[in-house]
């Protein structure tokens, strides 16, 4: 009989308004959105992110790599490099980041719960839940909260139950002394935290540094347009960036116009806003290959990724690359051995095999070698700090190389080299209207005393009676007017830009 | 709480899968087949092995449902050794190994393999390792190395123990301020005897010897306006050889040849370590000749290094050419008491040597020959040669038992006993140099077919992406861990 009261009792307990049932199921539901906001946030505001961690982790399948790594790096650094490596792919990865920050949530509000046996009234869960998502936001931050949290607090939840059982503990209570606004403070706490956390981690976000990353992830994926718009985007605002200005021009080459834009940001790097020199600089050596890659200098390319590869390590992105470049420089052993390390990193099967049909001559690398693979004999040399010998070499091996041309002639002009990029022009003596820039160059290369005017009648006289503008503005010492109108022409470049001196040789 | 009805069942299986890890017994073939399967690391081509070497374990490559290795004393028929494997490593235990070898020496082993595909066994022809009688010597040290060209991130001094797989770091440059650090050399294999070059804001070179205190020292001497580079011991421990040189790189820009690593001029000096005094003299150094690679005969009494003319443009970097000079000197003096004497014209013959090395016994002298140049690891034509120094004429001869066509074959170094001989090779890849030893028998001059040195795992060389450099035996463990670390954070003695 007093079972049966007690049973009884316990039904009529639960039947209960609608408005709680939702209260019931909100703890549950806001940890459900919570893991949705980080995947969303994970692919649109943070995507560079999970990109950046994707493309620098050096993870491996395998027990050998598995022992090497522990035993060079550590634990930790092993499960960072197997999460990063995660976000290789841009679904797993934010997925991933979800399901481990949104257990967070749970796991602290499980644990606040068995320890206080009170709900978790201020949402501290919710905030832990913010904190750990938040302690990966950026690229320079390690991965480590983000498993290391979930897994502390389950440790702590199973040490709390089996405590919770030894020492018989009460259920938990809810508030009461707070006369059923309790719910309504906790509704409050999580809208509070769920706003902090948008605010922090918004105002969290290097912009630059995303707008680089990003950029990098066009240039990579060769989607030109979104590199020269992110790039715009970026140089419009008067920032100046070496590398977003080499990603830009880089894409402008790709779509032949990069003598129409070259100079529509001030180029106060001169030709290194093409390609780098090298300098010993490790931080450049990440994306130094890049436009020797486009210009089809493989060997140089591969010298710069081989520099990447001792500073970043092995990444997919540098195995990928070194294979690419080791299959055209005739190299297929060393092109294997990277291929075989490729296809034991997560998510990378399917590009390793395309190399390995590359390696065996099924199919291309989708590089342009246009100096071939033969070593030359005599030796010619690289030139680490000037590509313009290297440059005329690929155009006269590879005619058909329209960026390297492009290149090729406005490296001259950057580095002040009217003379030689006249000669150039002349030799090939391109059909139709010439870029205003080279127009511009060759009324400079007109006015060499004792020299016939070398094609000056490809100047327009738009641009012949621009010059006698300029040359009065810039007579007159104004300035302003004068880089208000002529900012954007070689001629104030070569005068007011230049690193290279302030004439024309 | 096991019940005890299942203890004898669960002890049945639990042998069973014991026996299948390591079993004694070996598979009985369906098929024979008369190829090799394919193997990382290749062991196949009967190279000799000295009884104290760690076991050769390998990969099978070959696509299979399931492997096994057999290992028997050659003509006993009976494998002493079983090993099977579900992924086709072989992981041949080390005790057993041992045990074995022992009781091989002066025979030889024989490895047959087998693998099984859809519940059929198919046996290879077996693999014969010749097992010395002589023993390796106890340490081998190298520098790891990432094949860059000037950055550097990772890198140390390392020293294994050939028996065994266990490495220990010397020097690591992360305890040293991410300094570079190279040119370990030690004087006839003696680990107390040990000089290593530092490179960075607190460079120098670190020397230590016996009962002496450790030093961090600039060698230099007048007439050599270059930094002491390549290093050679003389025997006595007493003065270390040093060619100055002006080192630059110059970068092919097209072909699979990618780097030259050229010396822009050159001198020889030899630093006295009692006095803290370098000395040359003009027949070793000036503009007439580059002097690289010194190397001493085993009695101290002869300084070999190599020498060419002199470049004027980098262009003509592929004309340079070495030939190996030796001239006297006097130990007890200090002096040389002799001119350069041309020991082999490499330039006559269009050739170029580097990196002389003379056997313990002083017959011998191993060096690297190519079309040009004096860095040959980069170059594909680099392959060993063996000069008999007793002999009425002085002809390399052409290491074709060891040498890799069309590989890079460089950087060799004799065990104390001038029995092995340890060197670099990029025959795996073609890219990272491994270390190969390769048994020497002084009657004959004649190598045995190299072998690479043993890893625990078998993938271990396809996984690292860093090159063995300078390979050098040791005859036992190099004690000076603690003193190379305070002495690479220290500056240079004035």
């Amino acid at each position: 009989m007093r079972n049966f009261a007690v049973c009884q009792l316990r039904l009529h307990s639960s039947i209960t308004p609608p408005t709680s049932i939702i209260m019931r199921f909100l703890r549950y539901i806001i940890g459900l959105i919570l893991m949705g906001a980080y995947f969303f946030a994970s692919r649109s505001w943070l995507a560079h992110i999970v990109y950046y961690n994707g493309e620098h982790s050096t993870f491996l399948y395998g027990d050998a790599f598995r022992d090497s790594f522990i035993a060079r790096e550590g634990v930790i650094a092993y499960i960072n490099s197997w999460l990063g490596a995660m976000m290789t792919s841009d679904v797993v990865g934010p997925l991933l980041l979800a399901l481990l920050c949104g257990s967070v949530y749970y796991l602290a509000d499980a644990l606040i719960r068995s320890i206080t046996r009170r709900p978790d009234l201020l949402a501290l869960s919710v905030g832990a839940s913010i904190l750990t998502f938040g302690s990966a936001a950026g690229i320079d931050k390690p991965l480590t909260w983000i498993w290391a949290v979930p897994l502390c607090l389950t440790i702590l939840l199973g040490v709390a139950g089996v405590a919770g059982r030894l020492l018989h503990r009460t259920p938990v209570k809810p508030f009461n002394f707070l006369k059923g606004k309790a719910d309504w403070i906790w509704i409050a706490a999580v809208t509070a935290w769920g706003a902090w956390g948008y605010i922090h981690t918004l105002n969290g976000i290097n912009l630059s540094e995303r707008a680089m990353v990003l950029t990098d992830k066009a240039v990579r994926a060769k989607r030109y347009d979104e590199v020269i718009a992110r790039a715009d985007n970026y140089l419009g605002q008067g920032k100046n960036n070496v590398l977003i200005s080499m990603f830009r021009n880089l894409a402008l080459a790709e779509n032949g116009v990069l003598p129409d834009h070259l100079l529509d940001y001030p180029m106060p790097y001169g030709a290194e806003g093409l390609s780098f020199a090298w300098r010993s600089d490790s931080r450049q050596s990440e994306y130094g290959a890049i436009p020797y890659e486009a210009v089809g200098h493989i060997n140089e390319a591969h010298r710069w990724e081989s520099e990447a590869l001792v500073v970043w390590g092995a990444t997919p992105r540098r195995l990928a690359a070194l294979a690419r470049y080791n299959i055209e420089m005739g190299r297929t052993g060393a092109a294997l051995k990277f291929i075989r390390l490729l296809e034991r990193a997560p998510f990378r099967s399917e590009e390793a095999a395309a190399l390995r049909r590359a390696a065996a001559g099924e199919q291309s690398t989708g590089l342009r070698n246009s100096l071939g693979c033969a070593t030359p004999t005599p030796g010619i040399w690289a030139n680490v700090s000037d590509l313009t010998p290297e440059l005329e070499a690929i155009c006269a091996a590879d005619p058909g190389n329209k960026v390297a041309l492009q290149y090729l002639l406005c490296e001259l002009l950057l580095r002040n080299n009217v003379s030689r990029f006249t000669e150039i022009l002349e030799s090939i003596n391109p059909q139709g209207e010439l870029p205003r820039l080279y127009q511009e160059a060759l009324i400079l290369a007109s006015l060499k005393p004792g020299v016939e005017p070398p094609m000056i009648e490809r100047v327009s006289d738009r641009v012949k009676a621009d010059f006698n503008r300029y040359l009065s503005l810039s007579s007159k010492g104004n300035a302003t007017a004068l880089q208000a109108e002529f900012g954007h022409s070689y001629w104030f470049y070569l005068n007011h830009v230049s690193p290279y001196g302030k004439t024309a040789r | 709480m096991i019940r005890s009805r299942y203890l004898i069942p669960i002890l049945i299986l639990a042998s069973l899968h014991l026996a299948g890890c390591s079993g004694h017994g070996a598979a009985t073939p369906d098929m024979m087949s008369d190829t090799l399967p394919h193997m990382t690391p290749d062991y196949s081509g009967r190279p000799a092995v000295p009884r104290n070497i760690a076991p050769l374990r390998f990969r099978i490559d070959t696509p299979a449902d399931a492997y096994q290795a057999s290992i028997a004393l050659s003509g006993s028929g009976a494998p002493e050794i079983v090993v099977n494997s579900s992924d086709g490593e072989i992981l041949i235990p080390e005790k057993e190994w041992s045990s074995l070898l022992d009781r091989a020496a002066g025979s030889s082993v024989e490895i047959t393999t087998a693998t099984r595909t859809d519940g059929r066994w198919t046996a290879y022809p077996a693999m014969t390792v010749d097992i010395d009688t002589a023993r390796l010597d106890d340490w081998l040290v190298y520098r790891l190395i990432y094949p860059g060209y000037e950055l550097w991130s990772d890198m140390g001094i390392y020293q294994r123990c050939p028996a065994t797989f266990e490495q220990q770091a010397l020097l690591e440059n992360k305890d040293a301020e991410r300094q570079c650090m190279n040119c370990h050399s030690f004087a006839v294999a003696d680990p107390s005897v040990m000089m290593l070059h530092v490179r960075g804001p607190k460079g120098g070179t670190a020397v230590m010897r016996p009962g002496k205190e450790p030093v961090k020292i600039k060698p230099a001497a007048d007439g050599t306006p270059h930094g002491a580079a390549y290093p050679a011991w003389h025997p006595s421990g007493r003065y270390i050889a040093f060619a100055a040189d002006e080192i630059q790189q110059f970068f092919h820009p097209s072909g699979s040849k990618t780097t030259e690593v050229v010396n822009m001029a050159g001198d020889m000096m030899v630093y006295d370590l009692d006095t803290g005094k370098g000395f040359t003299d003009s027949l070793m150094s000036g503009i007439e000749y580059i002097e690289t690679f010194p190397t001493w005969s085993p009695d101290g009494s002869m300084l070999y290094y190599c020498r060419s003319n002199p470049l004027y443009t980098p262009a003509g970097i592929d004309s340079a050419r070495y030939d190996l000079i030796r001239r006297p000197f006097d130990a007890s003096t200090g002096r040389f008491t002799g001119v350069p004497e041309m020991v082999y014209e490499a330039s006559a013959e269009e050739k170029s040597i580097t990196v002389p090395r003379i056997s313990p016994d002083g017959r011998w002298l191993l060096l690297t020959r190519s079309d040009y140049g004096n860095f040959m690891i980069w170059h594909e034509a680099a392959d060993l040669c063996l000069i008999d120094l007793q002999a009425d004429t002085i002809a390399p001869r052409p290491l074709d038992e060891i040498n890799a066509p069309g590989q890079i074959d460089s950087y060799h170094s004799w065990s104390s006993d001038g029995r092995w001989m340890v060197f670099s090779s990029k025959r795996l890849d073609g890219l990272f140099a491994r270390p190969f030893i390769a048994r020497f028998d002084a009657a004959t001059g004649r190598f045995s077919a190299p072998f690479v040195l043993p890893q625990a795992s078998p993938s271990f060389y396809d996984d690292l992406l860093q090159s063995f450099n300078v390979p050098e035996f040791v005859s036992d463990r190099v004690p000076h861990s603690d003193t190379l670390r305070r002495l690479a954070n220290m500056p240079a003695a004035k």
